[in-house]
Protein backbone atom coordinates (compact mmCIF):
# COMPACT_ATOMS: atom_id res chain seq x y z
CA UNK A 1 0.00 0.00 0.00
CA UNK A 2 1.14 3.16 -0.72
CA UNK A 3 1.91 6.03 1.94
CA UNK A 4 -0.30 8.11 0.42
CA UNK A 5 -3.30 5.35 0.29
CA UNK A 6 -3.02 4.30 3.92
CA UNK A 7 -2.82 8.44 5.12
CA UNK A 8 -6.39 8.65 3.04
CA UNK A 9 -7.86 5.16 5.10
CA UNK A 10 -6.34 6.24 8.25
CA UNK A 11 -7.98 9.47 7.77
CA UNK A 12 -11.26 8.27 6.35
CA UNK A 13 -11.49 5.42 9.56
CA UNK A 14 -10.56 8.27 12.55
CA UNK A 15 -13.54 10.63 10.79
CA UNK A 16 -16.00 7.33 11.00
CA UNK A 17 -15.04 6.18 14.75
CA UNK A 18 -15.91 9.88 15.39
CA UNK A 19 -18.89 10.50 13.64
CA UNK A 20 -20.34 6.85 14.02
CA UNK A 21 -21.22 6.66 18.26
CA UNK A 22 -20.92 3.21 18.43
CA UNK A 23 -18.84 1.60 15.47
CA UNK A 24 -19.32 -2.20 15.26
CA UNK A 25 -17.06 -4.46 17.56
CA UNK A 26 -15.41 -1.38 19.63
CA UNK A 27 -16.51 -0.58 22.92
CA UNK A 28 -16.42 2.85 24.08
CA UNK A 29 -12.97 2.85 25.43
CA UNK A 30 -11.70 1.19 22.33
CA UNK A 31 -13.58 3.95 19.85
CA UNK A 32 -11.57 6.66 22.57
CA UNK A 33 -8.88 5.25 22.16
CA UNK A 34 -8.53 4.88 18.48
CA UNK A 35 -9.21 8.19 18.02
CA UNK A 36 -6.27 9.06 20.28
CA UNK A 37 -3.99 7.06 18.13
CA UNK A 38 -5.12 8.43 15.11
CA UNK A 39 -5.12 12.29 16.56
CA UNK A 40 -1.13 11.04 17.66
CA UNK A 41 -0.21 9.59 14.42
CA UNK A 42 -1.25 12.93 12.14
CA UNK A 43 1.65 14.78 10.85
CA UNK A 44 2.37 18.10 12.00
CA UNK A 45 1.17 19.83 9.31
CA UNK A 46 -2.20 18.58 9.38
CA UNK A 47 -2.04 19.22 12.83
CA UNK A 48 -1.34 22.82 12.04
CA UNK A 49 -4.15 22.79 9.26
CA UNK A 50 -6.41 21.28 11.86
CA UNK A 51 -6.11 23.90 14.51
CA UNK A 52 -6.60 26.84 12.21
CA UNK A 53 -9.63 24.82 10.51
CA UNK A 54 -11.09 23.64 14.06
CA UNK A 55 -9.56 24.76 16.88
CA UNK A 56 -9.78 28.73 16.35
CA UNK A 57 -13.24 30.46 18.02
CA UNK A 58 -15.34 31.55 15.00
CA UNK A 59 -17.80 34.72 15.68
CA UNK A 60 -21.40 34.61 14.14
CA UNK A 61 -22.30 37.40 11.49
CA UNK A 62 -23.22 40.02 13.79
CA UNK A 63 -20.30 39.71 15.71
CA UNK A 64 -17.66 40.28 12.92
CA UNK A 65 -20.14 43.34 11.91
CA UNK A 66 -19.97 44.87 14.94
CA UNK A 67 -16.03 44.32 15.25
CA UNK A 68 -15.61 45.81 11.79
CA UNK A 69 -17.84 48.67 12.46
CA UNK A 70 -16.05 49.50 15.68
CA UNK A 71 -12.89 49.32 14.30
CA UNK A 72 -13.87 51.78 11.66
CA UNK A 73 -15.59 54.42 14.28
CA UNK A 74 -12.37 54.14 16.52
CA UNK A 75 -10.08 54.53 13.14
CA UNK A 76 -12.33 57.18 11.63
CA UNK A 77 -11.95 59.16 15.35
CA UNK A 78 -8.18 58.80 15.82
CA UNK A 79 -7.84 60.42 12.32
CA UNK A 80 -9.97 63.31 13.66
CA UNK A 81 -7.87 63.65 16.84
CA UNK A 82 -4.70 63.96 14.83
CA UNK A 83 -5.95 66.03 12.08
CA UNK A 84 -7.19 68.62 15.06
CA UNK A 85 -3.46 67.56 16.61
CA UNK A 86 -1.97 68.16 13.13
CA UNK A 87 -3.70 71.57 12.68
CA UNK A 88 -2.81 73.30 16.48
CA UNK A 89 0.66 72.72 14.92
CA UNK A 90 -0.16 74.01 11.93
CA UNK A 91 -1.74 76.92 14.07
CA UNK A 92 1.21 77.70 16.72
CA UNK A 93 3.49 78.02 13.78
CA UNK A 94 0.91 80.51 12.16
CA UNK A 95 1.12 81.92 15.52
CA UNK A 96 4.64 82.33 15.87
CA UNK A 97 4.51 84.01 12.07
CA UNK A 98 2.86 86.86 13.31
CA UNK A 99 4.16 87.38 16.47
CA UNK A 100 7.62 87.81 14.53
CA UNK A 101 5.68 90.47 12.47
CA UNK A 102 4.78 92.65 15.87
CA UNK A 103 7.93 92.02 18.36
CA UNK A 104 11.28 93.69 17.08
CA UNK A 105 13.08 91.09 18.84
CA UNK A 106 11.27 88.17 16.56
CA UNK A 107 11.49 89.72 13.68
CA UNK A 108 15.07 90.29 13.87
CA UNK A 109 15.17 86.39 14.30
CA UNK A 110 13.75 85.77 11.60
CA UNK A 111 15.98 85.06 8.33
CA UNK A 112 13.72 87.21 6.07
CA UNK A 113 13.00 90.01 8.20
CA UNK A 114 14.57 92.60 5.78
CA UNK A 115 11.52 91.46 3.09
CA UNK A 116 9.31 90.90 5.55
CA UNK A 117 6.18 92.42 3.89
CA UNK A 118 3.59 94.02 6.25
CA UNK A 119 1.19 91.34 5.94
CA UNK A 120 3.48 88.26 5.90
CA UNK B 1 -19.44 32.80 10.57
CA UNK B 2 -15.80 34.16 10.39
CA UNK B 3 -12.51 32.66 12.59
CA UNK B 4 -11.57 35.38 15.37
CA UNK B 5 -8.43 35.65 13.06
CA UNK B 6 -9.98 36.64 10.05
CA UNK B 7 -12.45 38.95 11.80
CA UNK B 8 -9.16 40.53 13.52
CA UNK B 9 -7.53 41.34 10.21
CA UNK B 10 -10.36 42.08 8.52
CA UNK B 11 -11.29 44.58 11.57
CA UNK B 12 -7.54 46.08 11.28
CA UNK B 13 -7.62 46.65 7.74
CA UNK B 14 -11.15 48.55 7.64
CA UNK B 15 -9.77 50.62 10.85
CA UNK B 16 -6.23 51.53 9.19
CA UNK B 17 -7.81 52.28 6.02
CA UNK B 18 -10.64 54.63 7.50
CA UNK B 19 -7.84 56.06 9.96
CA UNK B 20 -5.51 56.82 6.65
CA UNK B 21 -8.60 58.31 4.24
CA UNK B 22 -10.37 60.41 7.36
CA UNK B 23 -7.29 61.96 8.26
CA UNK B 24 -5.30 62.43 4.09
CA UNK B 25 -8.76 64.17 3.67
CA UNK B 26 -8.70 66.50 6.66
CA UNK B 27 -4.50 67.07 6.50
CA UNK B 28 -5.53 68.04 2.96
CA UNK B 29 -8.16 70.50 4.09
CA UNK B 30 -6.18 72.32 6.60
CA UNK B 31 -2.72 72.35 4.70
CA UNK B 32 -4.87 74.28 1.84
CA UNK B 33 -6.84 76.81 4.15
CA UNK B 34 -3.17 77.56 5.49
CA UNK B 35 -1.65 78.22 2.23
CA UNK B 36 -3.47 80.81 1.44
CA UNK B 37 -3.59 82.29 4.73
CA UNK B 38 -1.00 85.05 5.61
CA UNK B 39 0.04 85.83 9.01
CA UNK B 40 -2.54 88.60 9.51
CA UNK B 41 -5.23 86.63 7.87
CA UNK B 42 -4.82 83.85 10.36
CA UNK B 43 -4.68 86.49 13.31
CA UNK B 44 -8.73 87.44 12.30
CA UNK B 45 -9.54 84.13 11.71
CA UNK B 46 -7.83 82.88 15.10
CA UNK B 47 -9.35 86.15 16.98
CA UNK B 48 -12.52 85.91 15.26
CA UNK B 49 -11.84 89.60 13.99
CA UNK B 50 -14.07 90.30 10.98
CA UNK B 51 -16.07 93.87 9.77
CA UNK B 52 -15.11 97.53 10.73
CA UNK B 53 -13.31 95.94 13.41
CA UNK B 54 -10.46 94.03 11.00
CA UNK B 55 -10.24 97.46 8.99
CA UNK B 56 -9.24 99.20 12.45
CA UNK B 57 -6.58 96.71 13.48
CA UNK B 58 -5.54 96.54 9.93
CA UNK B 59 -4.78 100.07 10.20
CA UNK B 60 -3.33 99.94 13.30
CA UNK B 61 -0.90 97.12 12.46
CA UNK B 62 0.29 98.91 9.14
CA UNK B 63 0.91 101.88 11.34
CA UNK B 64 2.74 99.95 13.91
CA UNK B 65 4.87 97.95 10.90
CA UNK B 66 7.49 100.52 10.14
CA UNK B 67 8.40 101.06 13.63
CA UNK B 68 8.63 97.74 14.22
CA UNK B 69 11.01 97.03 11.77
CA UNK B 70 13.01 100.34 12.61
CA UNK B 71 13.52 98.98 15.85
CA UNK B 72 14.35 95.31 14.48
CA UNK B 73 17.24 96.56 12.57
CA UNK B 74 18.62 98.35 15.36
CA UNK B 75 18.11 95.62 17.66
CA UNK B 76 19.75 93.30 14.93
CA UNK B 77 22.69 95.66 14.39
CA UNK B 78 23.68 95.88 18.27
CA UNK B 79 23.07 92.37 18.43
CA UNK B 80 25.98 91.85 15.84
CA UNK B 81 28.22 94.50 17.31
CA UNK B 82 28.00 92.65 20.28
CA UNK B 83 28.16 89.16 18.78
CA UNK B 84 31.39 90.45 17.48
CA UNK B 85 33.14 92.07 20.24
CA UNK B 86 32.49 89.03 22.41
CA UNK B 87 34.34 87.05 19.46
CA UNK B 88 37.27 89.49 19.48
CA UNK B 89 39.69 88.75 22.21
CA UNK B 90 41.46 92.09 21.88
CA UNK B 91 38.20 93.37 22.77
CA UNK B 92 37.58 91.13 26.22
CA UNK B 93 36.97 93.40 28.76
CA UNK B 94 36.58 96.64 26.64
CA UNK B 95 33.93 99.45 27.90
CA UNK B 96 32.88 98.97 24.11
CA UNK B 97 31.44 95.60 25.27
CA UNK B 98 29.72 96.43 28.32
CA UNK B 99 28.17 99.38 26.55
CA UNK B 100 26.81 96.99 23.62
CA UNK B 101 25.53 94.70 26.16
CA UNK B 102 23.92 97.36 27.75
CA UNK B 103 22.05 99.01 24.98
CA UNK B 104 21.18 95.56 23.35
CA UNK B 105 19.22 94.57 27.35
CA UNK B 106 18.03 98.45 26.28
CA UNK B 107 16.36 97.53 23.04
CA UNK B 108 14.72 94.55 24.43
CA UNK B 109 13.33 96.26 27.46
CA UNK B 110 11.91 98.82 24.77
CA UNK B 111 10.95 95.98 22.00
CA UNK B 112 8.76 94.64 25.05
CA UNK B 113 6.99 97.88 25.35
CA UNK B 114 6.53 98.29 22.13
CA UNK B 115 5.02 95.13 21.60
CA UNK B 116 2.54 95.30 24.58
CA UNK B 117 1.60 98.75 23.88
CA UNK B 118 0.41 97.46 20.44
CA UNK B 119 -1.05 94.22 21.87
CA UNK B 120 -3.10 96.64 24.06
CA UNK B 121 -4.09 98.45 21.46
CA UNK B 122 -4.73 95.82 19.07
CA UNK B 123 -7.26 94.41 21.90
CA UNK B 124 -8.93 97.45 22.82
CA UNK B 125 -10.54 97.34 19.16
CA UNK B 126 -11.68 94.12 19.89
CA UNK B 127 -14.68 91.84 21.61
CA UNK B 128 -14.15 91.54 24.92
CA UNK B 129 -13.79 87.27 24.74
CA UNK B 130 -11.33 87.68 22.03
CA UNK B 131 -9.52 90.74 23.27
CA UNK B 132 -8.39 88.81 26.77
CA UNK B 133 -7.53 85.33 24.63
CA UNK B 134 -5.29 87.41 22.31
CA UNK B 135 -3.73 89.24 25.12
CA UNK B 136 -3.24 85.95 27.24
CA UNK B 137 -1.16 84.32 24.28
CA UNK B 138 0.51 87.48 23.11
CA UNK B 139 2.06 87.68 26.86
CA UNK B 140 3.36 84.26 26.64
CA UNK B 141 5.66 85.31 23.58
CA UNK B 142 7.04 87.92 25.90
CA UNK B 143 9.01 84.76 27.77
CA UNK B 144 9.99 83.47 24.82
CA UNK B 145 11.57 86.81 23.36
CA UNK B 146 13.46 86.75 26.72
CA UNK B 147 14.87 83.44 26.61
CA UNK B 148 15.68 84.01 22.60
CA UNK B 149 17.15 87.62 23.64
CA UNK B 150 19.74 85.17 26.48
CA UNK B 151 20.67 83.46 23.38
Amino acid sequence: MKKSDFDRHLERATEQLRAEPAVDGLHDFERRVWAEIALHDERWPSRIARFFREGLPTLPVPAVAGSVATALVVGVLTALVQAKSYGETLSDSMEARYVSTIHPVLRSESEDHRHLSPNR
Amino acid sequence: MRSLPTTLILSAIVGLLAFGGVFLWKKSQIDHRHEHLDAFEWFCEEFKVDGDQRGKIEALHLAYFPECEDHCVHYADTKQTLSEITNDPGLDQHPEHAKAAVELALLKKEADKKFIDFIYSVAAEMDSDSSEGYLQRMKGWLEKTTSIAGE
